[in-house]
């Protein structure tokens, strides 16, 4: 009933309205226990078009999101696991055109990365990484501005909103961005709290 | 099952809230009673296998997969197909329907029926809404008026254990509650605001009233503030089945509960003008067997009651046991909703709430009472709450980066809003009827359903968001805006009607006790009786009706009259 349920349904809601079921599942659960391999040679572009989500491809996704998300004096969104949930619930949640659109969109920002800063992401100084994914925020912010009820998000604002809600429902994220309290045990409706105090996890 | 065990003093359909409420009444009174459950069974407390997990232990951390979409697609419709309570929802493929035009049913096939997911909401109907249909025209009067059943409410409340706070507002009446789950700052002070507006002398915020325990009960602790409830509660702390009526039925050592056991009719016998037994396919096994009973209460719920009346007594009356009213199935009525209004409010950046308080506000109904009269009949309610803007807000804000996560982490602004439950009319045309060219997994001819809303319905939707914009203008808030997200029938999952009460057998299917008028041994108790559905949520209805109901046939049989 709060706000805060309200919007992160409608996200959910959006992203679900185009379903129109039929879809063979890859991946699965399974993706989650993939281990990514930490390299430092520079690389080419990665192709997301077609194939399903690789090692590399959650390397990758770990790595923009832990751009949005990063390490502060709590832990980031690579250290949540946010990359191998996107690779999960693109898969398993996704309609094979969002999906196609999803990972399209995933190309054009490498693409962005390799022509304005002569670097796929990966390999790119976290200051330039941030860039990056700045450009692409304000992109999606303004599209998202006008876009119509019923017509796909803007591949970055997926991204980010998946990124969003997969760190703030970890245990990283819960536990340690938020406060996570079990059981309550009993309500308070008026609590006084400290300018800097972390809010409540969700449950 | 061996053939002396096939006979008892009654037999109870359904295990959801209305059976439960039958079973506890008919045992405590002393009687042998059956209930039979289509679905499984799910033990209190040992089967709530998902409550006490946390966010991150769910693979999609409660989202629906594009499998569970598929395997489901009418629950998928709504909020209501996610992954962490999925096992009790009923297969949509199993048991298919007919939708002449869309109707969203949303089931519950096991014991415990929608106990276990409802929302809580408890609200009595007053004087007002029972004396409706009467005043205006509509349908037929109620049979019953407010005083009669107002004892009623009184015992089913202080089982159930209902929080809430006294008013003294005559179209809500004030019931027998425990202490109500208080407002918060915010709320409070948004509420002192709008008392204090030219709009406060009818229109009110005040607590919900909900079926979470504020106060322990036997057997059941106080709520805990989890607000995980539709996962089933480890304290019992809310009214379900599992925690309250079926613990209560068994303590009396005269129930016998059957999962697994879907009643396909009721047996007719026309000497003496009453059913004599249900006949029962076995869920798994496909077998049928029979079970006698001197009572019958028909518990299955508004649609499913109605289905199994339609399904029986057939050589006598085509349309089935209860059809010679020519209203069996008619009048079909559920809350249309999912529109309101949402602002902020400015400050109280130093204060937030411990706790997840399972409820929100209530806005009482204050249309066309009084000198508030519209272009409608009849009218709605709100529910809603304040909160502080949590972490999902970083969707939609412009932002990424270290700086952005930690305020992120940290609570937003103060956000208030509340959605409108409104009144259908009971519309002879809403209905529904047996579709004998589809069967479902069990062989059932199906139900058709035939549901909308009408001019009443979309002349109150325009004022359902207006009026909530202006409640919010007069409660302080800022950045008001109205929003409606549709509805289609079904989606409220008060479904109602049916099978209603009225005076008289030319045009009703029960009488004032819930009597089938033409099986005066079988009673309906759910919400298929409701003569016209008022905009407060009804289940606390169905279990003060099914109290009554359950002290009559006893009086009754004891009379011997049944
Ligand atoms: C998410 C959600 C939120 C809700 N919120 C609220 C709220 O806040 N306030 C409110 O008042 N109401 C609310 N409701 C509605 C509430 O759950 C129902 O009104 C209530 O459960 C109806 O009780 P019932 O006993 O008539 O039916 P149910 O609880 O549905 O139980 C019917 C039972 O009968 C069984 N059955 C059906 N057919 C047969 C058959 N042929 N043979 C044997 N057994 C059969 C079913 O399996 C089921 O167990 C909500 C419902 C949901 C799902
Ligand atoms: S909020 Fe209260 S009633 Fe609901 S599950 Fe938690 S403790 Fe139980």
């Amino acid at each position: 009933m709060s706000t805060q349920t309200t919007l992160s349904r409608r996200e959910a809601l959006r992203a679900a309205t185009l379903v129109l079921g039929g879809t063979a599942l890859t991946g699965g659960a399974g993706l989650l226990s993939l281990t990514v391999p930490a390299t430092a040679e520079a690389r080419r572009a990665l192709a997301f078009a077609e194939a399903d989500f690789s090692a590399e491809h959650i390397a990758w996704l770990d790595a923009v999101a832990d751009t949005i998300l990063p390490d502060t004096d709590t832990p980031g969104a690579r250290a949540a696991g946010v990359g191998p949930f996107l690779a999960l619930m693109v898969t398993d949640m996704y309609t094979p055109a969002e999906q196609a659109h999803f990972r399209a969109g995933m190309d054009e920002l490498e693409a962005y990365a390799l022509s304005t800063e002569g670097l796929g992401f990966m390999d790119l100084p976290a200051e330039r990484q941030l860039a990056v994914v700045e450009h692409f925020d304000a992109q999606q912010h303004a599209f998202e501005q006008d876009r119509e009820d019923g017509t796909m998000a803007h591949a970055f604002r997926m991204l980010k909103e998946l990124t969003v809600f997969g760190y703030f429902t970890s245990e990283v994220g819960c536990t340690q961005a938020l406060v996570y309290v079990a059981i309550p045990g009993r309500y308070d409706p008026c609590m006084t709290r400290d300018e800097d105090d972390r809010d409540w996890a969700p449950h | 099952m061996s053939k002396t065990h096939n006979e008892y003093d009654a037999i109870v359909v359904g295990s959801g809230i209305s059976g439960g409420w039958a079973a506890k009444e008919l045992t405590e009174k002393g009687l042998r009673v059956l209930m039979l459950e289509r679905g499984k069974n799910i033990e209190h407390i040992k089967d709530y296998v998902n409550a006490s997990k946390d966010p991150w232990d769910f693979a999609h951390r409660g989202r629906p997969t594009l499998a569970m979409e598929e395997a489901y697609p009418v629950l998928k419709r709504d909020y209501v197909l996610n992954e962490k309570n999925l096992d009790w929802w009923a297969s949509d493929q199993d048991s298919p329907y007919t939708e002449v035009k869309r109707f969203d049913w949303f089931r519950g096939y096991h014991v415990g029926g929608r106990s276990l997911l409802w929302g809580r909401q408890s609200y009595r109907l007053g004087p007002l809404d029972f004396e409706a249909n009467a005043k205006e025209g509509v349908a037929v009067d109620w049979p019953v008026r407010y005083e009669e059943i107002a004892p009623w409410y009184d015992y089913v409340e202080r089982f159930a254990g209902i929080a809430g706070s006294k008013e003294g507002m005559e179209q809500l009446p004030d019931g027998e509650f425990q202490p109500a789950m208080p407002l918060n700052c915010v709320e409070e002070w948004a509420a002192g605001k709008l008392s204090a507006s030219s709009l406060g002398s009818t229109r009110r915020i005040i607590p919900g009233r909900n079926a979470n325990l504020t106060q322990a009960l036997p057997g059941r602790a106080p709520c805990q503030y989890r607000n995980k409830c539709w996962l089933g509660c480890p304290y019992g702390a809310y009214f379900s089945t599992q925690s309250s009526t079926l613990p209560a039925a068994m303590a009396t050592g005269r129930l016998t509960l059957q999962p697994y056991s879907i009643v396909s009719e009721l047996i007719y016998d026309r000497n003496t003008r009453k059913a004599t037994g249900v006949r029962v396919t076995d869920a798994l096994s496909m077998e049928t067997r029979e079970f006698k009973a001197r009572i019958i209460f028909v518990c299955a719920s508004t649609l499913n009651s109605t289905w199994l009346l339609m399904r029986s007594a057939r050589d006598e009356w085509e349309g089935g046991l209860g059809s010679s009213s020519g209203e069996l199935g008619h009048n079909l009525m559920d809350h249309h909703f999912r529109l309101g209004a949402s602002g902020n409010i400015d400050g109280f950046t130093d204060k937030t709430t411990y706790g997840r308080r399972p409820t929100g506000f209530y806005i009482p109904r204050f249309q066309n009472i009084g000198a508030d009269k519209r272009d409608f009949l009849r009218g709605f309610g709100y529910q809603g709450g304040a909160g502080r803007d949590g972490w999902s807000r970083a969707v939609a804000e412009l932002g990424v980066g270290g700086k952005f996560k930690d305020a992120m982490s940290r609570p937003g602004g103060w956000s208030i809003g509340a959605t409108a439950f409104g009144e259908m009319l009971p519309y002879h045309e809403n209905r529904v009827w047996l579709d004998e060219e589809r069967l479902d997994k069990w062989g059932m001819p199906v139900l058709a359903i035939d549901c909308e809303m009408k001019e009443n319905e979309q002349l109150m939707r325009k004022a359902m968001m207006d009026d909530m914009a202006e409640i919010l203008e007069a409660a302080g808030a800022r950045n008001v805006h109205t929003w409606d997200s549709g509805y289609w029938p079904g989606m409220g999952i008060h479904e109602m009607g049916t099978a209603r009460m009225g005076r008289d057998p030319a045009t009703s299917v029960l009488n004032e006790w819930n009597q089938v008028w033409d099986a005066k041994n079988v009673f309906v108790t759910d919400g298929s009786f409701m003569t016209s559905n008022a905009c407060q949520n009804p289940s606390l209805t169905y279990m003060a009706f099914t109290a009554r109901a359950a002290d009559y046939a006893v009086e009754e049989l004891k009379r011997r009259n049944l």
